[in-house]
Protein backbone atom coordinates (compact mmCIF):
# COMPACT_ATOMS: atom_id res chain seq x y z
CA UNK A 1 0.00 0.00 0.00
CA UNK A 2 2.75 2.49 0.51
CA UNK A 3 3.71 2.18 -3.22
CA UNK A 4 0.29 2.69 -4.32
CA UNK A 5 0.27 5.74 -1.92
CA UNK A 6 3.00 7.31 -3.37
CA UNK A 7 1.93 6.80 -6.97
CA UNK A 8 -1.31 8.19 -6.08
CA UNK A 9 0.12 10.92 -4.48
CA UNK A 10 2.37 11.80 -7.12
CA UNK A 11 0.08 11.69 -9.78
CA UNK A 12 -2.69 14.04 -7.46
CA UNK A 13 0.49 16.40 -6.99
CA UNK A 14 0.94 16.80 -11.17
CA UNK A 15 -2.80 17.19 -11.78
CA UNK A 16 -2.64 19.75 -8.95
CA UNK A 17 0.40 21.67 -10.49
CA UNK A 18 -1.01 21.12 -13.74
CA UNK A 19 -2.41 24.73 -15.50
CA UNK A 20 -5.05 22.57 -17.01
CA UNK A 21 -6.86 21.63 -13.90
CA UNK A 22 -6.67 25.44 -12.88
CA UNK A 23 -8.65 26.12 -16.14
CA UNK A 24 -11.06 23.37 -15.64
CA UNK A 25 -11.83 24.47 -12.11
CA UNK A 26 -12.29 28.48 -13.43
CA UNK A 27 -14.75 27.24 -16.62
CA UNK A 28 -16.56 25.06 -14.43
CA UNK A 29 -16.98 27.72 -11.95
CA UNK A 30 -18.28 29.55 -14.18
CA UNK A 31 -20.48 27.91 -16.08
CA UNK A 32 -22.34 26.43 -13.00
CA UNK A 33 -22.41 29.59 -11.19
CA UNK A 34 -23.99 31.04 -14.81
CA UNK A 35 -26.41 27.55 -15.18
CA UNK A 36 -27.41 27.87 -11.50
CA UNK A 37 -28.07 31.83 -11.16
CA UNK A 38 -29.69 32.13 -14.77
CA UNK A 39 -32.24 29.28 -13.53
CA UNK A 40 -32.74 30.90 -10.27
CA UNK A 41 -33.49 34.21 -12.26
CA UNK A 42 -36.14 32.76 -14.18
CA UNK A 43 -37.81 31.15 -11.46
CA UNK A 44 -38.09 34.55 -9.81
CA UNK A 45 -39.74 35.98 -12.72
CA UNK A 46 -42.14 33.19 -13.50
CA UNK A 47 -43.32 29.70 -12.71
CA UNK A 48 -41.26 27.11 -14.46
CA UNK A 49 -42.65 24.13 -16.07
CA UNK A 50 -39.27 22.26 -14.58
CA UNK A 51 -37.85 22.45 -11.50
CA UNK A 52 -34.82 25.09 -11.16
CA UNK A 53 -32.67 21.74 -10.24
CA UNK A 54 -33.45 20.14 -13.64
CA UNK A 55 -32.84 23.48 -15.90
CA UNK A 56 -29.52 23.60 -14.19
CA UNK A 57 -28.31 20.62 -15.21
CA UNK A 58 -30.06 20.77 -18.47
CA UNK A 59 -28.73 23.22 -20.30
CA UNK A 60 -25.98 23.91 -22.90
CA UNK A 61 -23.42 24.85 -20.42
CA UNK A 62 -23.60 22.37 -18.13
CA UNK A 63 -22.59 19.87 -21.14
CA UNK A 64 -19.60 22.66 -22.49
CA UNK A 65 -18.47 22.18 -18.70
CA UNK A 66 -18.73 18.26 -18.83
CA UNK A 67 -17.26 17.80 -22.66
CA UNK A 68 -14.29 19.66 -21.74
CA UNK A 69 -13.61 18.59 -18.35
CA UNK A 70 -12.59 15.50 -19.31
CA UNK A 71 -10.35 15.50 -22.25
CA UNK A 72 -8.03 18.17 -19.93
CA UNK A 73 -7.82 16.51 -16.53
CA UNK A 74 -7.32 13.18 -18.55
CA UNK A 75 -5.01 14.03 -21.54
CA UNK A 76 -1.82 13.62 -20.29
CA UNK A 77 -1.99 10.60 -17.54
CA UNK A 78 -0.40 8.16 -19.98
CA UNK A 79 0.37 10.58 -23.13
CA UNK A 80 2.50 12.50 -21.11
CA UNK A 81 4.48 9.54 -19.56
CA UNK A 82 5.37 8.25 -23.00
CA UNK A 83 6.60 11.67 -24.08
CA UNK A 84 9.11 11.92 -21.61
CA UNK A 85 9.89 8.32 -21.74
CA UNK A 86 9.50 8.30 -17.90
CA UNK A 87 6.82 4.89 -18.08
CA UNK A 88 10.12 3.17 -18.72
CA UNK A 89 11.31 4.29 -15.83
CA UNK A 90 7.93 3.29 -14.31
CA UNK A 91 8.03 -0.39 -15.80
CA UNK A 92 11.15 -1.14 -14.85
CA UNK A 93 10.48 -0.37 -11.06
CA UNK A 94 9.24 -3.43 -9.01
CA UNK A 95 5.38 -2.26 -9.29
CA UNK A 96 2.48 -3.44 -11.05
CA UNK A 97 1.46 -1.86 -14.02
CA UNK A 98 -1.94 -2.45 -12.58
CA UNK A 99 -1.20 0.15 -9.46
CA UNK A 100 0.05 3.13 -12.23
CA UNK A 101 -3.19 3.10 -13.82
CA UNK A 102 -5.62 2.81 -10.79
CA UNK A 103 -3.13 6.01 -9.22
CA UNK A 104 -3.78 7.67 -12.47
CA UNK A 105 -7.40 6.95 -12.52
CA UNK A 106 -7.97 7.66 -8.75
CA UNK A 107 -6.09 11.10 -8.61
CA UNK A 108 -7.95 11.85 -11.74
CA UNK A 109 -11.39 10.67 -10.11
CA UNK A 110 -10.74 12.93 -7.10
CA UNK A 111 -9.53 16.12 -8.89
CA UNK A 112 -13.25 15.69 -10.71
CA UNK A 113 -14.87 15.03 -7.33
CA UNK A 114 -13.01 18.09 -6.21
CA UNK A 115 -13.84 20.21 -9.43
CA UNK A 116 -18.15 19.54 -8.56
CA UNK A 117 -17.62 20.87 -4.77
CA UNK A 118 -18.04 24.54 -5.61
CA UNK A 119 -21.20 23.91 -7.17
CA UNK A 120 -21.96 21.65 -4.81
CA UNK A 121 -21.74 24.30 -1.63
CA UNK A 122 -23.39 26.19 -3.94
CA UNK A 123 -26.38 24.28 -4.03
CA UNK A 124 -26.71 23.51 0.18
CA UNK A 125 -26.36 26.86 0.60
CA UNK A 126 -29.05 27.72 -1.75
CA UNK A 127 -31.53 24.90 -0.53
CA UNK A 128 -30.31 25.89 3.00
CA UNK A 129 -31.68 30.07 2.52
CA UNK A 130 -34.83 31.51 3.06
CA UNK A 131 -35.44 32.99 0.39
CA UNK A 132 -34.77 30.42 -1.93
CA UNK A 133 -36.96 27.93 0.55
CA UNK A 134 -38.38 25.29 -1.57
CA UNK A 135 -36.19 26.21 -4.67
CA UNK A 136 -34.35 22.89 -4.51
CA UNK A 137 -34.69 19.86 -2.26
CA UNK A 138 -31.77 18.76 -0.56
CA UNK A 139 -32.56 15.20 -1.39
CA UNK A 140 -32.66 15.65 -4.83
CA UNK A 141 -29.02 17.73 -4.69
CA UNK A 142 -28.04 14.70 -3.13
CA UNK A 143 -29.43 12.56 -5.98
CA UNK A 144 -28.27 14.59 -9.12
CA UNK A 145 -24.43 14.56 -7.51
CA UNK A 146 -24.03 11.30 -6.51
CA UNK A 147 -25.21 10.34 -10.25
CA UNK A 148 -22.58 12.81 -11.68
CA UNK A 149 -19.97 10.89 -9.51
CA UNK A 150 -20.70 7.73 -10.70
CA UNK A 151 -20.67 8.98 -14.09
CA UNK A 152 -17.49 10.13 -13.59
CA UNK A 153 -15.86 6.90 -13.05
CA UNK A 154 -16.76 5.87 -16.64
CA UNK A 155 -15.82 8.64 -18.33
CA UNK A 156 -12.81 9.24 -16.30
CA UNK A 157 -11.56 5.70 -17.05
CA UNK A 158 -13.07 6.57 -20.73
CA UNK A 159 -9.97 9.67 -20.42
CA UNK A 160 -7.15 6.85 -19.15
CA UNK A 161 -7.65 4.58 -22.04
CA UNK A 162 -7.43 7.53 -24.75
CA UNK A 163 -4.26 8.75 -23.24
CA UNK A 164 -3.07 5.44 -23.01
CA UNK A 165 -3.61 5.53 -27.52
CA UNK A 166 -1.01 8.11 -28.17
CA UNK A 167 1.94 10.06 -26.94
CA UNK A 168 0.44 13.47 -28.23
CA UNK A 169 -1.61 15.22 -25.00
CA UNK A 170 -3.58 16.91 -27.51
CA UNK A 171 -4.70 13.82 -29.75
CA UNK A 172 -6.08 11.89 -26.96
CA UNK A 173 -8.17 14.87 -25.55
CA UNK A 174 -9.55 15.00 -29.05
CA UNK A 175 -10.14 11.20 -28.66
CA UNK A 176 -11.87 12.00 -25.55
CA UNK A 177 -14.36 14.40 -26.52
CA UNK A 178 -15.02 12.52 -29.38
CA UNK A 179 -16.37 9.73 -27.61
CA UNK A 180 -17.79 12.13 -25.23
CA UNK A 181 -19.56 13.68 -27.60
CA UNK A 182 -20.54 10.22 -29.38
CA UNK A 183 -21.81 9.18 -26.13
CA UNK A 184 -23.78 12.49 -25.64
CA UNK A 185 -25.37 12.09 -28.71
CA UNK A 186 -26.72 9.33 -28.51
CA UNK A 187 -29.27 10.50 -26.59
CA UNK A 188 -30.21 13.12 -29.32
CA UNK A 189 -31.39 9.91 -31.14
CA UNK A 190 -34.67 9.61 -29.76
CA UNK A 191 -35.53 13.45 -29.71
CA UNK A 192 -34.65 13.44 -33.56
CA UNK A 193 -35.86 10.26 -34.98
CA UNK A 194 -38.45 9.73 -32.48
CA UNK A 195 -38.82 7.08 -30.11
CA UNK A 196 -41.62 4.44 -32.34
CA UNK A 197 -38.28 1.96 -33.00
CA UNK A 198 -37.73 -0.74 -30.93
CA UNK A 199 -34.36 0.32 -29.52
CA UNK A 200 -35.34 3.89 -28.91
CA UNK A 201 -35.29 3.10 -24.91
CA UNK A 202 -32.16 1.33 -24.70
CA UNK A 203 -30.62 3.93 -26.92
CA UNK A 204 -31.54 6.53 -24.50
CA UNK A 205 -30.30 4.47 -21.20
CA UNK A 206 -27.06 4.62 -22.89
CA UNK A 207 -26.95 8.28 -23.22
CA UNK A 208 -25.82 10.26 -19.96
CA UNK A 209 -28.36 12.97 -20.92
CA UNK A 210 -31.22 10.37 -20.47
CA UNK A 211 -29.78 9.66 -16.96
CA UNK A 212 -28.71 13.06 -15.83
CA UNK A 213 -32.54 14.23 -16.44
CA UNK A 214 -33.51 11.67 -14.29
CA UNK A 215 -31.36 12.32 -11.44
CA UNK A 216 -32.15 15.62 -12.30
CA UNK A 217 -35.98 14.91 -11.23
CA UNK A 218 -34.33 13.90 -7.75
CA UNK A 219 -34.70 10.19 -8.65
CA UNK A 220 -32.21 7.57 -7.53
CA UNK A 221 -31.76 5.31 -10.47
CA UNK A 222 -29.56 2.40 -9.39
CA UNK A 223 -29.41 0.71 -12.42
CA UNK A 224 -27.80 4.35 -13.82
CA UNK A 225 -25.16 4.03 -10.94
CA UNK A 226 -24.63 -0.09 -11.99
CA UNK A 227 -24.49 0.74 -15.76
CA UNK A 228 -21.90 3.96 -15.17
CA UNK A 229 -19.64 1.84 -12.40
CA UNK A 230 -19.85 -1.06 -14.86
CA UNK A 231 -18.77 0.76 -18.11
CA UNK A 232 -16.13 2.19 -15.76
CA UNK A 233 -14.19 -1.39 -15.40
CA UNK A 234 -14.79 -2.62 -18.31
CA UNK A 235 -12.83 0.64 -20.22
CA UNK A 236 -10.00 0.04 -16.96
CA UNK A 237 -9.44 -3.31 -18.07
CA UNK A 238 -9.59 -2.43 -21.88
CA UNK A 239 -7.05 -0.10 -20.63
CA UNK A 240 -4.96 -2.54 -18.56
CA UNK A 241 -5.11 -4.80 -21.39
CA UNK A 242 -4.24 -2.33 -23.70
CA UNK A 243 -1.09 -0.88 -22.17
CA UNK A 244 0.14 -4.82 -21.47
CA UNK A 245 -0.01 -5.43 -24.94
CA UNK A 246 2.16 -2.34 -25.76
CA UNK A 247 4.85 -3.48 -23.60
CA UNK A 248 4.85 -6.75 -24.60
CA UNK A 249 5.04 -5.66 -28.61
CA UNK A 250 7.67 -3.57 -27.99
CA UNK B 1 29.32 -16.98 -9.36
CA UNK B 2 27.10 -15.41 -12.58
CA UNK B 3 24.70 -13.11 -12.21
CA UNK B 4 23.31 -12.65 -15.48
CA UNK B 5 23.28 -16.00 -17.65
CA UNK B 6 21.87 -15.69 -21.20
CA UNK B 7 21.55 -18.47 -23.44
CA UNK B 8 20.62 -18.08 -27.42
CA UNK B 9 18.82 -14.94 -26.13
CA UNK B 10 16.88 -13.66 -29.44
CA UNK B 11 15.13 -9.97 -29.87
CA UNK B 12 13.00 -9.00 -32.98
CA UNK B 13 11.13 -5.40 -33.66
CA UNK B 14 8.88 -6.96 -36.44
CA UNK B 15 11.24 -8.67 -38.67
CA UNK B 16 14.17 -7.10 -37.58
CA UNK B 17 16.54 -8.57 -35.43
CA UNK B 18 18.03 -6.55 -32.76
CA UNK B 19 19.57 -9.14 -31.11
CA UNK B 20 21.08 -12.40 -32.05
CA UNK B 21 21.28 -15.28 -30.39
CA UNK B 22 23.70 -13.68 -27.11
CA UNK B 23 25.41 -16.63 -25.34
CA UNK B 24 27.27 -15.23 -22.42
CA UNK B 25 27.47 -14.96 -18.31
CA UNK B 26 28.38 -11.86 -16.32
CA UNK B 27 30.35 -12.58 -12.72
CA UNK B 28 29.29 -11.29 -10.18
CA UNK B 29 30.91 -8.20 -8.65
CA UNK B 30 32.32 -6.86 -11.73
CA UNK B 31 32.10 -4.00 -14.17
CA UNK B 32 31.64 -4.91 -17.34
CA UNK B 33 31.18 -3.04 -20.61
CA UNK B 34 28.57 -3.58 -23.10
CA UNK B 35 30.54 -1.92 -26.16
CA UNK B 36 29.06 -1.78 -29.74
CA UNK B 37 28.01 1.44 -32.33
CA UNK B 38 24.95 2.73 -32.32
CA UNK B 39 21.89 0.13 -33.58
CA UNK B 40 24.35 -2.75 -32.42
CA UNK B 41 21.61 -3.87 -29.87
CA UNK B 42 22.99 -2.81 -26.59
CA UNK B 43 20.19 -0.83 -25.66
CA UNK B 44 18.08 -3.41 -26.53
CA UNK B 45 19.70 -6.03 -24.53
CA UNK B 46 19.68 -4.02 -21.27
CA UNK B 47 16.03 -3.55 -21.53
CA UNK B 48 15.67 -7.22 -21.91
CA UNK B 49 17.80 -7.47 -18.51
CA UNK B 50 15.69 -4.61 -17.03
CA UNK B 51 12.47 -7.09 -17.92
CA UNK B 52 10.95 -3.74 -19.85
CA UNK B 53 11.40 -5.87 -23.45
CA UNK B 54 10.36 -9.46 -23.60
CA UNK B 55 12.87 -11.65 -25.41
CA UNK B 56 11.42 -13.69 -28.63
CA UNK B 57 13.42 -16.17 -28.39
CA UNK B 58 16.14 -17.62 -25.55
CA UNK B 59 16.63 -18.02 -21.94
CA UNK B 60 18.13 -15.21 -19.31
CA UNK B 61 18.35 -15.33 -15.35
CA UNK B 62 19.04 -12.72 -13.60
CA UNK B 63 20.52 -14.03 -10.32
CA UNK B 64 18.73 -17.20 -10.85
CA UNK B 65 15.64 -15.76 -11.50
CA UNK B 66 14.14 -16.73 -14.81
CA UNK B 67 12.58 -13.14 -16.40
CA UNK B 68 9.87 -15.35 -18.07
CA UNK B 69 7.91 -15.89 -14.70
CA UNK B 70 9.91 -13.72 -12.12
CA UNK B 71 9.85 -10.37 -13.45
CA UNK B 72 9.27 -8.77 -10.62
CA UNK B 73 11.13 -10.07 -8.56
CA UNK B 74 14.24 -8.92 -10.88
CA UNK B 75 13.14 -5.32 -10.85
CA UNK B 76 13.65 -5.54 -7.02
CA UNK B 77 17.15 -6.50 -7.35
CA UNK B 78 18.21 -3.94 -10.29
CA UNK B 79 19.00 -0.56 -10.56
CA UNK B 80 18.76 1.17 -14.74
CA UNK B 81 20.05 4.16 -16.16
CA UNK B 82 18.39 4.96 -19.97
CA UNK B 83 20.50 6.95 -22.45
CA UNK B 84 18.21 9.94 -21.82
CA UNK B 85 17.50 9.76 -18.02
CA UNK B 86 13.78 9.41 -17.36
CA UNK B 87 12.78 11.99 -14.74
CA UNK B 88 10.44 14.30 -14.59
CA UNK B 89 11.04 18.18 -15.19
CA UNK B 90 8.70 19.40 -12.85
CA UNK B 91 9.70 17.62 -9.36
CA UNK B 92 12.77 18.86 -7.83
CA UNK B 93 15.63 16.40 -7.26
CA UNK B 94 15.13 15.51 -3.46
CA UNK B 95 11.22 15.06 -4.02
CA UNK B 96 12.07 12.96 -7.15
CA UNK B 97 14.71 10.67 -5.38
CA UNK B 98 12.02 10.31 -2.59
CA UNK B 99 9.31 9.21 -5.05
CA UNK B 100 11.17 6.61 -6.62
CA UNK B 101 12.37 5.69 -3.46
CA UNK B 102 8.56 4.77 -2.16
CA UNK B 103 7.77 3.23 -5.06
CA UNK B 104 11.16 0.85 -4.80
CA UNK B 105 9.80 -0.56 -1.56
CA UNK B 106 11.88 1.48 0.65
CA UNK B 107 10.92 1.48 4.35
CA UNK B 108 9.19 5.17 4.88
CA UNK B 109 11.26 5.49 7.62
CA UNK B 110 14.10 4.43 5.43
CA UNK B 111 13.81 7.08 3.00
CA UNK B 112 15.60 10.24 3.48
CA UNK B 113 18.90 8.25 4.65
CA UNK B 114 18.57 6.38 1.75
CA UNK B 115 18.21 9.59 -0.53
CA UNK B 116 20.64 11.88 1.40
CA UNK B 117 23.24 8.57 0.87
CA UNK B 118 22.46 8.75 -2.81
CA UNK B 119 22.75 12.57 -3.48
CA UNK B 120 26.05 12.14 -1.66
CA UNK B 121 27.22 9.38 -3.64
CA UNK B 122 26.03 11.70 -7.15
CA UNK B 123 27.33 14.63 -6.02
CA UNK B 124 23.66 16.25 -5.93
CA UNK B 125 23.43 17.81 -2.65
CA UNK B 126 23.89 21.19 -3.54
CA UNK B 127 21.11 20.63 -5.86
CA UNK B 128 18.50 18.72 -3.56
CA UNK B 129 16.21 21.72 -3.80
CA UNK B 130 16.38 22.70 -7.63
CA UNK B 131 13.72 21.26 -10.45
CA UNK B 132 15.01 18.46 -12.71
CA UNK B 133 13.95 20.85 -15.06
CA UNK B 134 16.44 23.56 -14.49
CA UNK B 135 19.69 21.00 -14.34
CA UNK B 136 22.48 20.39 -16.87
CA UNK B 137 22.34 16.89 -19.23
CA UNK B 138 24.99 16.26 -16.59
CA UNK B 139 23.32 16.47 -13.97
CA UNK B 140 19.86 15.43 -14.76
CA UNK B 141 21.65 12.22 -15.77
CA UNK B 142 23.27 12.37 -12.46
CA UNK B 143 19.43 12.41 -10.90
CA UNK B 144 18.75 9.16 -12.86
CA UNK B 145 21.88 7.37 -11.51
CA UNK B 146 20.99 8.45 -7.82
CA UNK B 147 17.26 6.69 -8.68
CA UNK B 148 19.55 3.63 -10.24
CA UNK B 149 21.41 3.21 -6.87
CA UNK B 150 18.57 4.23 -4.35
CA UNK B 151 17.53 0.64 -3.61
CA UNK B 152 21.30 -0.78 -3.58
CA UNK B 153 20.29 -2.79 -6.35
CA UNK B 154 22.62 -5.99 -7.07
CA UNK B 155 22.90 -5.63 -10.73
CA UNK B 156 23.56 -1.68 -11.67
CA UNK B 157 22.54 -1.34 -15.69
CA UNK B 158 23.91 2.06 -17.35
CA UNK B 159 23.43 2.95 -20.67
CA UNK B 160 25.39 4.88 -22.45
CA UNK B 161 25.43 7.09 -19.04
CA UNK B 162 27.87 9.55 -20.79
CA UNK B 163 26.63 10.09 -23.92
CA UNK B 164 26.41 13.99 -25.19
CA UNK B 165 29.04 14.66 -22.04
CA UNK B 166 32.12 16.80 -22.60
CA UNK B 167 35.52 15.34 -21.32
CA UNK B 168 34.78 17.02 -17.75
CA UNK B 169 31.17 15.85 -16.89
CA UNK B 170 32.46 12.54 -18.69
CA UNK B 171 35.35 12.52 -16.41
CA UNK B 172 33.58 13.05 -13.48
CA UNK B 173 30.54 10.61 -13.78
CA UNK B 174 33.37 7.86 -14.26
CA UNK B 175 34.41 8.75 -11.13
CA UNK B 176 31.18 8.68 -9.77
CA UNK B 177 30.63 4.91 -11.34
CA UNK B 178 34.36 4.15 -10.17
CA UNK B 179 33.39 4.98 -6.69
CA UNK B 180 30.58 2.22 -7.01
CA UNK B 181 33.00 -0.47 -7.80
CA UNK B 182 33.16 -4.06 -5.74
CA UNK B 183 30.11 -2.81 -4.19
CA UNK B 184 27.54 -3.73 -7.31
CA UNK B 185 27.65 -5.85 -10.44
CA UNK B 186 27.19 -3.46 -13.28
CA UNK B 187 26.77 -3.10 -16.78
CA UNK B 188 27.85 -0.19 -18.53
CA UNK B 189 27.24 0.68 -22.38
CA UNK B 190 29.30 2.44 -24.39
CA UNK B 191 29.93 3.17 -28.03
CA UNK B 192 33.36 4.47 -27.18
CA UNK B 193 35.68 1.52 -26.01
CA UNK B 194 38.36 3.84 -24.84
CA UNK B 195 35.88 5.68 -22.55
CA UNK B 196 35.67 2.86 -20.33
CA UNK B 197 38.10 0.73 -21.06
CA UNK B 198 39.70 2.34 -17.17
CA UNK B 199 36.89 1.37 -14.97
CA UNK B 200 35.67 -2.15 -16.53
CA UNK B 201 37.04 -5.40 -15.78
CA UNK B 202 35.18 -6.85 -18.85
CA UNK B 203 34.18 -6.48 -22.04
CA UNK B 204 31.43 -7.66 -24.28
CA UNK B 205 31.20 -6.19 -27.82
CA UNK B 206 28.43 -6.42 -29.89
CA UNK B 207 27.68 -5.84 -33.38
CA UNK B 208 24.61 -5.97 -35.46
CA UNK B 209 22.58 -7.38 -32.72
CA UNK B 210 26.13 -10.44 -32.29
CA UNK B 211 28.48 -10.70 -29.63
CA UNK B 212 31.67 -10.57 -31.51
CA UNK B 213 34.10 -10.84 -28.51
CA UNK B 214 34.44 -10.95 -24.83
CA UNK B 215 36.84 -10.79 -22.58
CA UNK B 216 38.55 -8.63 -20.26
CA UNK B 217 40.78 -5.86 -20.94
CA UNK B 218 44.18 -8.16 -21.26
CA UNK B 219 42.05 -9.81 -23.90
CA UNK B 220 41.22 -7.13 -25.58
CA UNK B 221 44.86 -5.70 -25.65
CA UNK B 222 46.40 -9.28 -27.55
CA UNK B 223 43.94 -7.93 -29.89
CA UNK B 224 45.62 -4.62 -30.21
CA UNK B 225 48.40 -6.88 -30.71
CA UNK B 226 47.00 -7.97 -33.69
CA UNK B 227 46.30 -4.73 -35.21
CA UNK B 228 48.69 -2.61 -36.64
CA UNK B 229 48.21 1.14 -38.00
CA UNK B 230 49.76 3.15 -39.84
CA UNK B 231 49.93 7.43 -40.84
CA UNK B 232 50.33 8.30 -44.02
CA UNK B 233 50.20 11.74 -45.69
CA UNK B 234 50.02 11.47 -49.58
CA UNK B 235 48.90 13.13 -52.83
CA UNK B 236 46.52 11.62 -55.22
CA UNK B 237 43.18 11.95 -56.43
CA UNK B 238 40.62 10.51 -53.41
CA UNK B 239 38.96 7.98 -55.17
CA UNK B 240 42.07 6.31 -56.80
CA UNK B 241 43.81 6.11 -54.20
CA UNK B 242 41.27 4.20 -51.95
CA UNK B 243 40.36 2.10 -54.64
CA UNK B 244 44.16 1.38 -55.22
CA UNK B 245 44.59 0.79 -51.38
CA UNK B 246 41.56 -1.12 -51.19
CA UNK B 247 42.67 -3.67 -53.59
CA UNK B 248 45.30 -4.50 -51.21
CA UNK B 249 44.50 -7.50 -48.80
CA UNK B 250 47.13 -6.01 -46.40
CA UNK B 251 44.82 -3.01 -45.87
CA UNK B 252 41.83 -4.08 -43.79
CA UNK B 253 40.54 -0.27 -43.18
CA UNK B 254 40.86 3.07 -44.21
CA UNK B 255 39.84 6.60 -42.09
CA UNK B 256 40.25 9.87 -43.72
CA UNK B 257 41.54 12.16 -40.94
CA UNK B 258 42.01 15.75 -43.59
CA UNK B 259 42.05 16.04 -46.99
CA UNK B 260 42.99 19.36 -48.49
CA UNK B 261 41.87 20.59 -52.25
CA UNK B 262 44.96 20.21 -53.79
CA UNK B 263 44.51 16.41 -53.41
CA UNK B 264 47.08 16.07 -50.07
CA UNK B 265 45.41 13.38 -47.54
CA UNK B 266 45.90 12.38 -44.25
CA UNK B 267 45.00 9.07 -43.76
CA UNK B 268 45.06 6.15 -41.06
CA UNK B 269 45.48 2.76 -42.20
CA UNK B 270 44.74 -0.51 -40.03
CA UNK B 271 45.89 -4.29 -41.25
CA UNK B 272 46.63 -7.71 -39.37
CA UNK B 273 49.93 -8.10 -38.17
CA UNK B 274 51.90 -11.04 -39.98
CA UNK B 275 55.16 -11.69 -41.84
CA UNK B 276 55.21 -8.63 -43.95
CA UNK B 277 54.28 -5.47 -42.24
CA UNK B 278 51.73 -2.51 -42.97
CA UNK B 279 54.49 -0.32 -42.99
CA UNK B 280 56.83 -2.61 -45.27
CA UNK B 281 53.88 -2.78 -48.10
CA UNK B 282 53.08 1.09 -47.33
CA UNK B 283 56.94 2.03 -48.73
CA UNK B 284 56.52 -0.62 -51.11
CA UNK B 285 53.32 1.33 -52.58
CA UNK B 286 55.09 4.63 -52.72
CA UNK B 287 57.91 3.26 -54.24
CA UNK B 288 55.80 1.87 -56.94
CA UNK B 289 53.19 5.06 -57.93
CA UNK B 290 55.81 7.43 -57.19
CA UNK B 291 52.99 9.68 -55.38
CA UNK B 292 54.46 12.51 -53.19
CA UNK B 293 54.47 11.40 -49.44
CA UNK B 294 54.83 14.02 -46.55
CA UNK B 295 54.46 11.48 -43.61
CA UNK B 296 54.52 7.96 -43.44
CA UNK B 297 54.53 6.47 -39.69
CA UNK B 298 53.74 3.27 -37.61
CA UNK B 299 51.65 4.04 -34.08
CA UNK B 300 49.89 1.88 -31.87
CA UNK B 301 46.45 1.26 -32.42
CA UNK B 302 44.19 2.83 -30.31
CA UNK B 303 41.25 0.54 -28.18
CA UNK B 304 38.41 2.20 -30.61
CA UNK B 305 40.69 0.93 -33.50
CA UNK B 306 40.86 -3.18 -32.45
CA UNK B 307 36.86 -2.45 -31.84
CA UNK B 308 36.45 -1.36 -35.44
CA UNK B 309 38.51 -4.28 -36.29
CA UNK B 310 36.55 -6.58 -34.58
CA UNK B 311 33.68 -5.12 -36.48
CA UNK B 312 34.54 -4.73 -39.81
CA UNK B 313 36.55 -8.76 -39.40
CA UNK B 314 32.68 -9.90 -38.56
CA UNK B 315 31.36 -8.47 -41.73
CA UNK B 316 34.26 -10.20 -43.65
CA UNK B 317 34.23 -14.01 -42.22
CA UNK B 318 36.85 -14.87 -44.33
CA UNK B 319 39.14 -11.98 -42.80
CA UNK B 320 38.38 -12.82 -39.24
CA UNK B 321 40.64 -13.63 -36.55
CA UNK B 322 41.16 -16.77 -35.06
CA UNK B 323 40.07 -15.89 -31.86
CA UNK B 324 37.31 -13.70 -30.43
CA UNK B 325 36.44 -15.34 -27.15
CA UNK B 326 38.68 -15.45 -24.16
CA UNK B 327 39.49 -18.81 -23.15
CA UNK B 328 37.71 -19.80 -19.35
CA UNK B 329 40.00 -20.03 -16.42
CA UNK B 330 41.10 -23.45 -15.69
CA UNK B 331 40.11 -24.01 -11.91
Amino acid sequence: MPVFHALLKKEFRALSQAPATWVIWAVMMLGQGFCISSSLKVFQQQALIETVLFTSFNNQFFWFCYFILFPLLTMKLFAEEERLGTMESLLTAPINLSWILMSKFLAAYLWYLILWLPSVIAMIVISLTPSFKGVFLLEDVVAVYLLIGVMGISFVAWGCLCSSLSKHQVLAGIYCLLGLISHHFLGWTTHIWGNYFQASSFIDFLSSRWHIQVASQGLIAFDSWFYFVSCGLIILFITYYHLNLKRLKR
Amino acid sequence: MSIIQARHLTKNYGKKTVVDSLDFEIEQGKIVGLIGKNGAGKSSLLKMLTTYLIPHKGELKIADFDIYSEAPKIRKIIGYLPEKACVYPDMRVKEYLKFRARIKGIDNRDVNRAVSHVMEQCNLLPFSRHLIAHLSKGYTQRVGLADALIARPRLLLLDEPMSGFDPEQMQQMLLVIEKLKGDYTIILSSHNLEQVSAICDDFLVMDNGSLICQGSLEFLREQVKQVERVDIEIQHPLKSLKEQLKASPKVKQIQIIESTKNDWHHMRLYGYRNKTGLLDWCSQFIQKTAYPVRLLQEKEPSLDAVFSQLVESEKEPTKKPAKKSQPEKSS
